[in-house]
């Protein structure tokens, strides 16, 4: 069975536990402050009877589904998610900590509204700062990079150091599980999709599963230009194809974002990353005008400042052979950190193909697209 | 005179939520102490919860739990009782590997068996809750039981990170 996208299932109260509905119900009611908006998918608009005109119905999405075809590479890591995810991360590690404290609202939201005594599993949970976050709650959190488990670990929370693509937990453990600004980092569909069939795998049946990912879409468009989008060569070497073919296409959506506001090119001192045209390998290239490009992977830069200790150790060998650059202008060390940031729609369609769950809730916040998904068999 | 008046102060601020920002520095030592006492509170290793959670996936392995515990350093630590939190957990729980583990780690108060109408039983909730919860492996080894391959557990961390042939 695929996934039916559907609205939350507001009229099944009968043989619901008490446990489920108790979220489900805080999750309708702070769906009103979400800002989600429309999405589309295969060209369709969306029917009008829905009964929430903030969240339509959605057909069905069939997506051919290809796990059968992923083989052992997609949970081989990429070398491009080795060194420019995983490294950097390791690098900047109490940088990077001790400038993520803000917690987001509607995470805060989703796991206050879990009920006392639920176990959270954080799949990718960076420097903890979720952990423990309901105190009637047992969270358990995991990173593959071990400098921030051990911040999330001096910090009292429970973690362990293991991939989301491949969770050491066993089958329908969890109540709930988070996985926060984590896929982006991922450079291939079939990996993205692999850590989403975790999420739903390690949680219980009625159990809920908040994704968040980096939207293409930003609220802050100028950000943009601070990132150096990847070229299709560059690209190729590192990720390969970035979907499918034959997959779904994703209606572009008439929303106000510019893609005129790509940039050309950052300066990014290594000379690689060159703007390309359109990406023939992209199956998210409708609606675009012609000699634009759709671009979806970038190098977002991480600035550690000099004064920072680490500066001394690790970034000075990883500015020596050319990993990390000086910017004397910033007073900083620049890492590069892969994105594949999510266009609107993309997310649902990641989940399309997993079975055994739905899709409870969607929204825009903060310029990620989120979703909560619930396992229902 | 003195002594009597410091040593008060010491015992308010020990009991006191937050240190008192306005003792002045005479204090500052039992402020540390006091932030000390409460960042070790706050240290937790791997509780046999995680272990009870915890598999194999190894590439090949058919059945990776539970792992294997190999024991260097043990530690007891007090926690929060939380009812909830225990009847919604013991439907999971594998309860041979958690009898199992705690046994390996030195408790073996819990029953053989057990079934939910135990549940009821302040007693058992709070053995159950012992070894749940307050039964940290603080360094040793979790071990595939198919395979051997360890994975190690330092400061409460396990590394359950496989190698690229595992996956």
């Amino acid at each position: 069975m695929n996934v039916a996208i559907s609205r939350p299932r507001r009229f099944c109260t009968k043989g619901v536990q008490a446990f489920s509905t108790a979220i489900l119900h805080t999750v309708y009611q702070w769906r009103g402050l979400s800002t989600m908006k429309e999405v589309g998918i295969d060209g369709s608009s969306t029917p009008s009877n829905s009964f929430d005109e903030n969240f339509p119905v959605l057909p069905p999405i069939a997506v051919k589904n290809d796990q059968k075809s992923l083989s052992s590479k997609v949970q081989a890591t990429p070398e491009i998610e080795k060194k420019y995810v995983h490294r950097v991360y390791d690098a900047i590690a109490p940088h990077f900590s001790s400038t993520r404290f803000a917690k987001w609202p509607k995470v805060q939201l989703f796991l206050n509204s879990l009920p006392s005594g639920s176990l959270i599993l954080d799949a990718g949970c960076g420097n903890g700062k979720y952990l423990g976050l309901n105190p009637n709650c047992y969270f358990i959190g995991c990173d593959i990079s071990a400098p921030l488990i051990n911040i999330c670990s001096d910090k009292g929370n429970e973690v362990l150091v293991a991939d989301a693509v491949n969770l050491p937990y066993r089958t329908g453990y969890g109540d709930a599980a988070i996985s926060i600004a984590v896929l982006h980092h991922l450079s291939t569909e079939s990996r993205r999709k692999k850590a989403v069939d975790e999420l739903l795998r390690v949680v219980k049946t009625g159990g809920l599963v908040l994704i968040t990912v980096w939207a293409r879409e930003q609220e802050d468009n100028t950000l943009l230009n601070k990132w150096t989008p990847l070229a299709q060569k560059y690209l190729a070497e590192w990720v390969g194809p970035s979907s499918p073919r034959g997959s779904p296409r994703v209606r572009s959506s008439s929303s106000s974002f510019s893609l005129q506001s790509i940039p050309e090119t950052e300066v990014n001192g290594s000379g690689v990353v060159q703007l390309n045209s359109i990406n023939e390998d992209c199956s998210l290239d409708s609606g675009i005008e012609k000699g634009n490009v759709y671009q979806q992977e970038y190098f977002v830069p991480w600035h550690l400042p000099y004064h920072r200790a680490e500066v001394s150790g690790a970034s000075a060998d990883a500015v020596a052979n050319g990993f990390a650059r000086k910017d004397d202008k910033k007073g900083a060390v620049v890492y590069n950190r892969y994105y594949h940031v999510f266009s609107e729609g993309e997310l649902e369609r990641l989940v399309s193909g997993v079975d055994g769950a739905v899709i409870v809730d969607r929204f825009y916040d903060k310029s990620n697209w989120c979703i909560i998904l619930e396992k229902t068999s | 005179m003195t002594d009597w008046r410091s040593a008060s102060r010491a015992q308010i601020q020990l009991d006191s939520p937050e240190p008192d920002h306005r003792a002045d520095h005479s204090k500052n030592k039992v402020q540390f102490e006091w932030l000390k006492l409460k960042y070790e509170d706050k240290l937790r290793r791997m509780r046999l919860l995680t272990h009870n959670m915890l598999s194999s996936n190894i590439k090949g392995v058919t059945n990776g739990f539970p792992l294997l515990i190999e024991v260097e350093k043990v530690v007891e630590k007090a926690v929060d009782f939380n009812a909830d939190f225990l009847r919604n957990m013991f439907a999971m729980i594998e309860w041979n590997a958690l009898v199992e583990a705690s046994r390996t780690v030195g408790y073996s108060e819990l029953p053989e068996n057990a079934e939910s109408s135990m549940l009821d039983s302040d007693e058992f909730l709070q053995k159950f809750h012992h070894a749940l919860l307050e039964l940290h492996l603080e360094e040793g080894a979790l071990v595939c039981p198919e395979t051997g391959r360890k994975f190690t557990v330092n400061k409460g961390i396990p590394n359950m990170l496989l190698h690229e042939d595992e996956v």
